[in-house]
């Protein structure tokens, strides 16, 4: 490649670069870390010792507050001792003023603070003692502030595989795991099926075919957040007209169990993604369809072929490449599926991506939270792996 | 199908299908228009209809509307909308830019790896977007970009893989002598691309850009994320935050935990007041402490934040008598005793007294009597005999004498002698000798609160009710509750203390959120909300008790504020959840009919999380 051809493809390596490899690679780094962004001692990638330095002055400047309070009920024997304690405090805060975020910290200086913060409680301790009748208000910073700056020294958060084998013993994602299958396997199976004969009425040349192909499009130009919006108020327990025919065709037993039960949540969840969907599929099954030659299909009735051997026999081995992408897509598309389930019961059946989202975004977990979606990558992977080795490479071919 | 192999022979190009499959046709096609039809229907209906057992189900609106569609756009449909215009446009427009860039390359040229480049492409169109989520928050979170139109550069990975794979397809198509011959003509690699392939690869480029406007218009989860401010959300994003209802997954929840039958609750959005989810809203249960909340609204309405009450030492009938006398401060501690006992010490020495009797007068409220519904084993460690004068908040049968005592000691250090402490009532226009302040009553709220304080409770309720003009007795909390929560238009509390102890109190799931709605919208009764404890951090909710410290549960701390109530059969919990959307949402629920157990307040916990929506 020469550089002038190289720099047709750079905007495509950078972009991709920066908002899909070291994503990924970060992703990496965070599952081997316990990182969290709700807890001020982990809220970072942390390789070595760290001192929380907003945090240290923050607390520091309450107990010097509160010095200042003290001075103005204490009597003036204890000024000496109250002036000598806020002027230490002061002036082993200065260095670490102005920080926004946590510092790098040698060992040396962990024990620097450690020994201040020994000497200080000692002396606050000390102060408190010698007028018990004051009620100092210091005396707080022994239970609050003191215990706190103690804190703002961090150990490196590094925890290496041990987010991993939490996984194994993670029920939910299991749980989960198996209901994303659940979810992927009969919603591909129907969209497969429905598609299917879809598919075969549109390739015949008839009166209204673009009129089926119109308006099965619809559902599928429609954003995935807003489908879902629709089927929630199809699905509602009060008002929901499927809700209700489902009730009287008995296959539910109350309009409200769609919403609320697992079972319901799950078959609701399937029905709004197979309503989507199918179009697509019969789509690119449509296309597939439409490169097969159609003397084929004039020989074998010549040599008497009826329409099911015609379909197993012809359709079927000639659709095989196109069929097998379309599942390929459809599976992946599946098995990641977070938008609808997100909006239609808030998330309800769990699936990976729901999980993983609620642990990263909700929970701010991004350490674990990382670890649960490099096992989604990984089971992507697998099944990517599982259709490429059917279909061989033609997929890849240039 | 069985006519597909004969007609075609006969005739070739039209055909006449049997009605079976005309009918499935029909039938697919009502079922992939149906929900839009229904929601058009819908869309003209008045919220009553919408919701009405009936009318829900009719064709025609009985009195159609079109008020729905204002309101929409009224809530700014529109500026989603815009959004959703830009953010499509701008993506596709540099998506299919530097797609046709690189397709070019990929599709005339062959380079060393080639295979490796479009199987990287290829893989990720195919990788779960979750993962990509995380590390991008943080990335745009640090160089600021969050809540802007930069949103659009990480939808490249989820249009620009797609979109190369098609263009590089349809280059593909276009013969090499048409670009041979431009460069003979002397073309440049980027003018052949531009003047000569691109517009030949018309059809692809339109598929292209359509095919990546859609994915844009339909993104859902990275400006979820990402642009979590209103004025950026795009369609998806803002429908959903629309939307009137949702649905918690009560039965799900109360298979998972311990809850049962007598739970009631109610979930709305704090700032439209719209109901998001209620189980037995108006059936009136024990709520035990969430009757504080009322204690603080009444106190706040009454007294004021800054009000206070003045502890004083009086002269007392003869020269060597003086008077303590009890004004309600529930705070009241032994230093500020100690500056009380040092003024009027100073006083004394002047008269040239040097030994008192100290009389305690408590009768701003009546002689302590329980209140209705309480347990004898309420005295005195839940709360203390109800009296105006009480110091350090020792919980003790009297707890006037006991401050009295406290004085006497204080008098004593300081060299008066004390010859006896007893109850008494001060003369009528006796001088006052000292005072000493109380803190404010937003103090006392906080604190209140915080604690679950039942003493400072009480106290509150008598002053109230005193300011109010009723008697301090239980009968005068009842009535000067029920006045003050009659102004706020908040129905269904019965109360018969100030505390919640109780177990004749009766609140509807309904009244406390309208109690929380009320303070939340007036700026002086705000502390009622902003001094309940914060989940797994503070008060009564720490993680030391077990509050909001264990999954699933603890992704909600530091997001819920919230008063906790329990009896021995009771468990409660109401206030505010800064919820995943960013919304406010406040809440209640109740649980009765349980032993209250850890168990039972970590399940009401885990639907405080549901709120949340981290669950």
């Amino acid at each position: 490649m020469t550089w002038k051809q190289f720099l047709f493809v750079l905007p495509l390596l950078l972009l991709v670069t920066t908002f899909s490899l070291y994503p990924i690679f970060t992703s990496g780094v965070y599952s081997l870390f316990d990182y969290q962004t709700n807890d001020q001692t982990r809220n970072a990638v942390y390789t070595g010792s760290k001192l929380n330095a907003p945090l240290l002055v923050e607390d520091g400047d309450y107990l010097l507050f509160y010095l200042r309070k003290d001075r103005e009920i204490a009597s003036p024997e204890a000024y000496a001792a109250i002036d000598a304690l806020s002027a230490d405090i002061s002036a082993f805060l200065a260095p670490y003023e102005g920080h926004r975020q946590p510092i790098d910290l040698s060992e040396a200086g962990a024990e620097a603070v450690t020994a201040f913060l020994d000497d200080i409680e000692a002396r606050i301790t000390g102060l408190v003692g010698a007028y018990p009748e004051l009620d100092l208000r210091v005396s707080a910073g022994l239970d609050n502030q003191i215990p706190e700056m103690r804190s703002t020294i961090v150990g490196s958060n590094f925890i290496g595989l041990a987010g991993y084998r939490q996984l194994f013993g993670d029920q939910r994602f299991f749980d989960d795991l198996r209901n994303t299958l659940i979810f992927t396997l009969v919603s591909v199976f129907f969209e497969l099926i429905i598609g299917m004969g879809l598919a075969l009425v549109m390739n015949r040349p008839m009166r209204g075919v673009g009129l089926v192909r119109t308006v099965s499009l619809i559902p599928w130009a429609i954003p995935t957040a807003v489908s879902a919006l629709i089927w929630t108020y199809l699905y509602d327990g009060t008002s929901g007209i499927v809700a209700r025919v489902f009730t009287q065709l008995g296959l539910i037993a109350s309009p409200e169990l769609l919403l609320t039960s697992a079972g319901g949540t799950m078959a609701a969840a399937i029905i709004a993604d197979v309503w989507k969907t199918t179009p697509y599929m019969a789509l690119l099954l449509l296309a597939g369809l439409q490169v097969i030659d159609r003397g084929l299909y004039e020989s074998a009735s010549v040599d008497g072929a009826g329409p099911m051997r015609t379909f197993t026999q012809i359709t079927l081995p000639l659709l095989k490449p196109s069929l097998l992408v379309a599942l390929l897509f459809r599976t992946l598309d599946a098995f990641r599926v977070y938008d609808l389930i997100a909006v239609l019961t808030k998330g309800t059946p769990e699936t990976l991506s729901i999980y993983a989202y609620k642990v990263m975004i909700g929970q701010g977990n991004y350490g674990y939270g990382a670890v649960i979606v490099l096992a989604m990558f990984l089971c992507v992977g697998l099944i990517a792996l599982l259709y490429v080795k059917v279909l061989g490479a033609e997929l890849m071919n240039d | 199908m069985t006519s597909l192999a004969t007609t075609k022979k006969t005739t070739p190009s039209r055909e006449r299908l049997n009605p079976l499959i005309w009918l499935v046709i029909a039938l697919f096609l009502f079922v992939m228009v149906f929900p839009f039809l229904w929601i058009l229907i819908t869309s003209f209906k008045p919220g009553a209809e919408i919701y009405g057992r009936d009318t829900a189900f009719r064709l025609i609106a009985v009195n159609p509307t079109i008020d729905n569609y204002t309101t929409v756009i009224n809530k700014g449909i529109l500026d989603a909308v815009k959004n959703s215009v830009i953010v499509s446009l701008i993506t596709t427009l540099y998506v299919v830019f530097v797609a046709s860039m690189s397709a070019y390359i990929i599709a005339r040229f062959s380079f060393r790896g080639k295979r490796m480049l479009m199987g990287l492409i290829l893989g990720i169109s195919m990788f779960p977007q979750m993962i990509i989520i995380g590390p991008v928050f943080n990335m745009f979170y640090n160089l600021k970009m969050l809540n802007s139109y930069w949103v659009t550069m990480a939808y490249s990975t989820i249009t620009l893989p797609s979109a190369v794979w098609i263009m590089i397809a349809h280059f593909k198509r276009i013969p090499l002598s048409v670009e041979e011959a431009a460069r003979i003509d002397g073309c440049s690699q980027w003018q052949a691309l531009w003047i000569v392939i691109f517009p030949m690869a018309a059809p692809g480029v339109f598929t292209t850009a359509i095919m990546t406007f859609i994915a844009a218009w339909n993104e859902y989860l990275l400006t979820l994320t990402l642009n979590s401010d209103k004025a950026y959300h795009t369609v998806p994003v803002a429908i959903n935050a629309l939307r009137t209802q949702f649905t918690i997954l009560w039965g799900e929840i109360t298979a998972a935990t311990v809850l049962g039958r007598g739970t009631s609750g109610m979930v709305v959005d704090a700032a439209s007041g719209r109901r998001i989810w209620s189980h037995r809203e108006d059936v009136p249960m024990r709520a035990a402490s969430l009757v504080k909340l009322a204690t603080a609204l009444a106190a706040l309405d009454v007294l004021g934040a800054d009000h206070t009450v003045r502890t004083r030492v009086d002269r007392g009938a003869t020269t060597r008598q003086i008077v303590l006398v009890g004004r309600g401060d529930a705070l009241l501690t032994t230093a500020a005793l100690g500056r009380l006992a040092t003024a009027t010490t100073r006083d004394l020495r002047n008269r040239g007294v040097t030994r008192v009797e100290v009389l305690v007068d408590d009768s701003l409220f009546p002689a302590p009597s329980p209140a209705p519904g309480w347990l004898k084993s309420y005295h005195p460690h839940e709360v203390a005999p109800v009296r105006p004068l009480i110091v350090d908040q020792h919980e003790v049968m009297d707890t006037a004498l006991d401050a009295g005592q406290v004085f006497a000691a204080a008098m004593k250090a300081r060299g008066i002698g004390v010859t006896s402490v007893r109850r008494g009532v001060r003369p009528r226009g006796a001088a006052t000798i000292a005072g000493v302040e109380s803190p404010p009553v937003l103090d006392w709220v906080e604190r209140m609160l915080l604690r679950s304080d039942n003493d400072i409770a009480e106290t509150l309720a008598r002053l109230t009710a005193i300011d109010v003009g009723y008697p301090a007795t239980w009968e005068g909390v009842n009535r000067m509750q029920a006045t003050v929560l009659a102004r706020y238009g908040i129905t269904g509390m019965t109360l018969y203390d100030g505390s919640g102890l109780s177990r004749s109190d009766r609140v509807t799931a309904r009244a406390v959120v309208t109690l929380l709605r009320t303070v939340r919208a007036r700026r002086a009764l705000r502390p009622v909300l902003s001094a309940l404890p914060l989940a797994g951090r503070t008060g009564t909710l720490t993680a030391a008790r077990g509050r909001f410290d264990t999954r699933p549960s603890s992704c909600a701390a530091g997001r819920v504020r919230a008063k906790s109530g329990a009896l021995r059969d009771t468990v409660s919990l109401a206030g505010t959840a800064a919820t995943v959307e960013g919304d406010d949402s406040l809440f209640v629920f109740v649980v009765a009919g349980q032993p209250s157990t850890l168990t039972v307040r970590r399940a009401v916990d885990g639907l405080a999380a549901t709120v949340v929506g981290c669950w």
